[in-house]
């Protein structure tokens, strides 16, 4: 039986990891979903020049994830780039809410609004660490920083993504 | 920790579920895409280190080993300032040593030809480890268009020099490059390739085009 090619075993990674990368890019790039597919395919298509090399080693997830990583620090800092867009009006504040609001008070869209409050970076230790369940030491390896870093950067974003929301320590640690 | 992830689930719950089967041929395609032109440009280096050991010297260092150049520039590196955005390498005047193929009026401040053919020329930081004038990660190349492309990259417009140019994205472009592609006098289309290093934006970009002149013995890539 002969190995499979390079092009079925890509398509075969594709297959099975595509959307879970869109939806984490998704979170990365707090909500944007054009810049999430963006960063994927662009990660996606490195990937498969660099298959042979990276499917020895066993880690395409964590190839294709220091690229989306990097390209979106890359594409939020590129001059020319807006951060502020001008809005016909004052987008509304997130009001501190009781402790036992979470679940009713809070929706997706707040989230998102309070994710693009952190910086790339930050957003991305957050993401690494919390949605997909790296390691301190996977999570420094992959945003090519210390594990101390990586540590700081996890709880201030997770302590500012709370205060964002108006969620109170004690209730987080329930 | 938890409750983290049940806010980043939160923040995922109600945006719509990603299509299922995932078709992964968009993606195969790109991906092929991506090695042919890599392939193409590892092809044009060693293409023109051997057309070029034939004809001209090549991998010509700044400090101006190059004796053809050494005879038309015998200044050294001359330099004048220009501000670039916040953040990138700024573009400075230059005049110094440049072998033949390509000649650029601007240069990144602290970057020096590295090396130049018929093919492309290739400017990179002073000190670079990578003296490999064919190796092009991390550099500004600058090429004519390959005879073989099939049309304009999509892009945005970009004009240099009053002519059409084309800028893409390093998402756009499929890398961790910028490219703008634009038209000189003689109807040839150059391609510019600029490293993110640089944080240049398309109008910096453009500013260092407008300095290229293309000589005679600069030739298209194939493929």
């Amino acid at each position: 039986m002969s190995r499979p090619s390079r092009d079925e075993e890509f398509s075969a990674f594709v297959r099975a990891r595509r959307n879970d990368l869109l939806r984490s890019a998704s979170l990365l790039t707090a909500g944007d979903t054009h810049l999430a597919e963006d960063l994927v395919q662009t990660a996606l298509a490195r990937l498969y020049v660099a298959w042979p090399r990276v499917q020895r080693s066993g880690k395409q997830f964590a190839y294709v994830w220091r690229i989306v990583v990097n390209a979106h620090i890359d594409e939020v800092r590129r001059p020319g780039r807006r951060r502020e867009r001008n809005v016909p009006t004052l987008p509304d504040r997130l009001a501190p809410l009781p402790a036992d609001s979470f679940r009713c008070g809070i929706d997706g869209g707040d989230v998102r609004a309070a994710l693009t409050e952190l910086p790339p970076g930050m957003r991305a230790a957050v993401v690494l660490r919390y949605w997909l369940d790296l390691s301190v030491e996977q999570t420094a390896e992959l945003l090519r920083c210390s594990e101390g870093t990586v540590k700081s950067q996890t709880a201030k974003g997770a302590a500012r993504l709370r205060e964002l929301l108006g969620i109170s320590t004690e209730r987080s640690h329930q | 920790m938890n409750d983290v992830k049940d806010l980043l689930n939160l923040a995922l719950s109600d945006r719509p579920a990603p299509a299922e089967p995932v078709d992964a041929r968009g993606d195969l395609e790109r991906g092929r895409s991506l090695l042919r032109r890599r392939r193409l440009l590892g092809l044009v280096g060693v293409t023109a280190a051997m057309a070029v050991g034939a004809l001209v010297p090549v991998a010509v260092q700044s400090s101006g080993a190059h004796p053809a150049a050494a005879v038309r520039h015998t200044t050294p590196p001359s330099v004048s300032g220009s501000a670039g955005s916040a953040g990138s390498i700024a573009l400075v005047a230059w005049r110094g040593t440049q072998p033949p193929g390509y000649l650029v009026s601007w240069m990144p401040s602290g970057w020096r030809v590295q090396g130049a053919n018929p093919f492309a020329l290739t400017i990179a930081p002073a000190g670079d480890l990578d003296t490999n004038p064919d190796s092009f990660l991390g550099k500004l190349v600058v090429m004519l268009q390959s005879t073989d492309a099939p049309s304009l990259p999509p892009g945005t417009s970009q004009p240099v020099n009053g002519r059409p140019g084309v800028f893409q994205t390093a998402v756009q472009a499929g890398g961790n490059t910028e490219i703008l592609t634009f038209q000189v006098a003689g109807g040839h289309w150059v391609q510019v390739q600029a490293p993110m290093a640089l944080g240049w934006d398309s109008t910096e970009l453009a500013k260092f085009a407008s300095g290229v002149q293309v000589l005679a013995a600069a030739q298209p890539g194939h493929g």
